[in-house]
């Protein structure tokens, strides 16, 4: 006699692995069309003018924002600013949606790089802002190599080169945070100028029981800033913007490179690095670092004003990341991301409007006096930082951040040179540190992401 | 073994019996309409789109491009992605197996012992199940920090030489990931086979006792057997979550330390997102698939013999 309930309970686990089966594939499913093209009209006008942003890690950067859109409306009657803020990974998450349908912000941050903006160029999802750079003078309120970041060839291919795309209005850069307190226990009165001085301090500490570097690689950040903060120190400015740019045939298999890898594997061998790096990520290093475990740490400016009490940060400094010859001033940075249009955005120009208003000399001044490095220097920057009364290495951030705008050369993090770089460096770093990997392994394995993307763009 | 004849209708009638089965088919395939509809367009048709991108080289944006197996073979000559694939298979030792097994010894437990409250308990181990993987993982995170209470509670017990940073070593992070899923788990896999206990004949229980069977001959001899069904369940819906684990990996250790704890689902992110390679992301998206319908296929098979 046959036997329904089986059956029954076979269709039932039918279901259950259809829906397996489903969800297994949701994440690999993509929507949007890769057939899409878009047209734009250029209007202008009133109405709501809808702004997206990456920032919603940034609430000091964000607070000026909020100010600014307030004035921007009083400014421009008729116009409301509606303000979205995402995290960094959401925005870079569906902007490729958001740009290739039909209804994408009037304004919005879009991230550098190949698989990012270059992509998006190729596609013809962005604005060109090459005709409002010449008539609202955005060509000449940057220096060129904050500009050059935001450049890219039509078809997505060469980074550094081309159409203006974007406009950053902040900046951010890499640096060693010191604890002087610690410092001045080990009688060191002065920030490592050189990389000689830096691993003699960080040998000090290391002798006296302290933490030389506090680090952490869970989320691979730190070992990118490294790696490319090493490699500026190393082969100067020209060495990171060739990676970057594929200029000069660069490769990581070069002398330079090797120099970087051997030292960062160096460094974890002296046991340089804080116990456990491996399970720190960005924020709880610098966690650690304010609680007062380290000599020096590496950080971002985006970071400052940092958290913890006064008490805890007056003894902090940020200073640059020293080189091997202590000669010039670098440092890895480059502005925000940097502020778009979509070319099916409505409003063109009103949001070419925004824009400029946000990288005015205006808007530098109150996020100067919010913390944040505006990239037009306000006339009298010394002043705008004192008024704003913010703490020790906040102050440090500005003013060495506003040098290296000015004076100094700001170099683009190595990882933009091709989409699989931050990922492979991330797994790499921890690799080397191990023993799985060598120094050699290690930039073969850079090499293996970097190399083919590189010929892949130039064969087209 | 008998061949049962059909029943003699007059031609009319068989008409009648057969349009009256069409219209049922039509009003039964009308409730099933609005699902059918969704579940074709939400999930079939992107599946199926899936398939077709894994065989093409796409960046999100510009027009596909053909590439044959080319990113299937990609994925395979790569080493590592079969250690990604060989790290989903140990979680699925921890996902299905451990959790499981100690799911087994506590519905044997509660079966044997007379506990008060014990809708409370069994809510309170169902608990990790309902909160959402990424607060889990954020919590564990917290927990098995190098100076958290887990290494805490080490050093006060005088194991300090045992405190790690539990999610950034290369030896234990795999497992970590592993013990988190088994305690996520736990409690959907003991809710399940308690109710499968509970549908038991007290009289087989009777049965056994009166044949001199123990607690521990009466799990096997009568428990066991009859939660087969269940335990097939459980196993499957295991096996899906440790191949397609993805938020615990990314809250947790993002893949790392090095690559001791990069799974498939968290490559194809990757690749997705942040390279940009769409037709590598769908291919493998489209082999985790495959995995998961080999390995449930394995475990349904002694089911569907029985």
């Amino acid at each position: 006699m046959p036997n329904r309930h089986p059956k029954g309970r076979r269709t039932r686990f039918t279901a259950l692995l259809a829906t397996a089966v489903a969800v297994a594939v949701t994440a690999s499913a993509c929507s949007s069309s890769p057939d899409d093209k878009g047209s734009a009209d250029g209007g202008g006008g009133g109405g709501t003018l809808v702004v997206q942003s990456g920032l919603a890690n940034s609430p000091g950067i964000l607070a000026v924002y909020q100010k600014l859109n307030k004035q921007f409306e009083d400014e421009n009657p008729g116009v409301k600013i509606d303000f979205v803020a995402k995290s960094f990974d959401d925005l870079a998450s569906v902007a490729k949606l958001q740009l290739s349908g039909t209804n994408p912000p009037d304004v919005t941050q879009v991230n550098r790089g190949y698989q990012a903006m270059g992509a998006f160029v190729k596609g013809g999802l962005l604005t060109n802002m090459d005709d409002y750079s010449k008539k609202l003078g955005w060509d000449t309120r940057q220096t060129a190599s904050q500009l050059q970041l935001n450049r890219f060839s039509t078809d997505g291919k060469l980074m550094g080169e081309g159409p203006l795309w974007g406009m950053s209005a902040t900046t951010a850069w890499i640096g060693l945070l010191m604890n002087t307190e610690i410092a001045e226990k080990l009688g060191i009165t002065e920030p490592p100028k050189t990389i000689a001085e830096l691993e003699d301090q960080m040998q000090r500490a290391k002798a006296a029981g302290e933490v030389p570097m506090q680090f952490g690689s869970a989320n691979g950040e730190l070992a990118a800033w490294l790696l490319s903060e090493l490699l500026l120190a190393k082969g100067g400015p020209q060495a990171v913007q060739d990676l970057v740019f594929h200029h000069s045939n660069a490769t990581f298999t070069s002398e330079t490179a090797a120099w970087a890898a051997k030292t960062m594997k160096s460094w974890g061998d002296k046991g340089y690095y804080a116990p456990n790096w491996t399970a720190y990520k960005t924020d709880q290093v610098l966690a650690n670092f304010i609680s007062g475990k380290g000599l020096f740490s590496l950080t971002s400016s985006r970071f400052t004003p940092l958290k913890g009490t006064p008490e805890q940060t007056k003894k902090l400094r940020m200073v640059f990341f020293p080189s091997v010859s202590g000669q010039g001033i670098a440092a890895v940075g480059a502005g925000d991301i940097p502020w778009t249009i979509p070319v099916k955005a409505k409003k063109k120009d009103l949001s070419a409007k925004y824009i400029d208003f946000v990288t005015s000399q205006k808007a530098a001044e109150q996020f100067l006096a919010g913390g944040a490095i505006p990239s037009k220097p306000p006339a009298d920057a010394e002043s705008a930082i004192t008024a704003a009364n913010l703490p020790v290495p906040s102050q440090d951030a500005l003013r060495n951040g506003l040098k290296l705008v000015g004076e100094g050369t700001p170099v683009p993090y190595v990882d933009w040179g091709a989409p699989e770089l931050y990922p492979t460096i991330s797994r790499t770093f921890d690799q080397l540190m191990s023993g799985a990997l060598s120094p050699e392994g290690l930039l073969g394995e850079l090499q293996k992401s970097y190399g083919p993307f590189v010929e892949s763009l130039e064969k087209g | 073994m008998t061949v049962a004849s059909r029943p003699v209708q007059s031609n009319g009638a068989g008409v009648a019996a057969r349009k009256q089965h069409r219209s049922n088919a039509l009003v039964g395939l009308g409730y099933l309409a609005p699902a059918l509809i969704f579940y074709g367009l939400f999930l079939i048709l992107p599946f199926l789109h899936s398939i077709y991108l894994s065989f093409c080289a796409w960046d999100g944006i510009s027009p596909s491009r053909w590439v044959g197996l080319d990113n299937y073979r990609a994925i395979l000559e790569s080493s590592q992605n079969r250690v990604a694939f060989g790290h989903a298979f140990v979680l699925i030792g921890f996902y299905a197996l451990l959790t499981t097994a100690l799911a087994l010894v506590l519905v044997g437990v509660i079966g044997s012992t007379r506990i008060r409250g014990l809708t409370i308990f069994r809510a309170a181990l169902f608990l990790p199940y309902v909160i959402a993987p990424v607060v889990t993982g954020v919590a564990w995170r917290w927990l098995l920090a190098p100076d958290g209470p887990v290494n805490s509670l080490l050093r006060a017990v005088g194991l300090g030489s045992w405190t790690r940073g539990w999610l950034g070593d290369f030896t234990w992070a795999l497992p970590s990931v592993g013990l988190i899923g088994t305690w996520m788990l736990l409690g959907l896999a003991l809710v399940l086979l308690i109710s499968g206990v509970q549908r038991i004949p007290v009289e087989l229980y009777e049965a056994a006792r009166m044949d001199g069977a123990g607690p521990v001959r009466e799990f096997f001899a009568v428990t066991l057997p009859s939660i087969r069904n269940e335990i097939t369940v459980v196993m499957v819906l295991a096996v899906t979550a440790a191949l397609r684990n993805f938020d615990l990996i990314y809250v947790t250790t993002q893949g790392g330390p090095g690559s001791s704890t990069e799974v498939p689902s968290f490559l194809v992110y990757q690749k997705a997102f942040f390279v940009g390679d769409l037709g590598v992301a769908s291919a493998m998206g489209v082999l985790l698939t495959l995995v998961i319908l080999m390995l449930t296929m394995l475990i349904l098979r002694p089911w569907r013999k029985g």
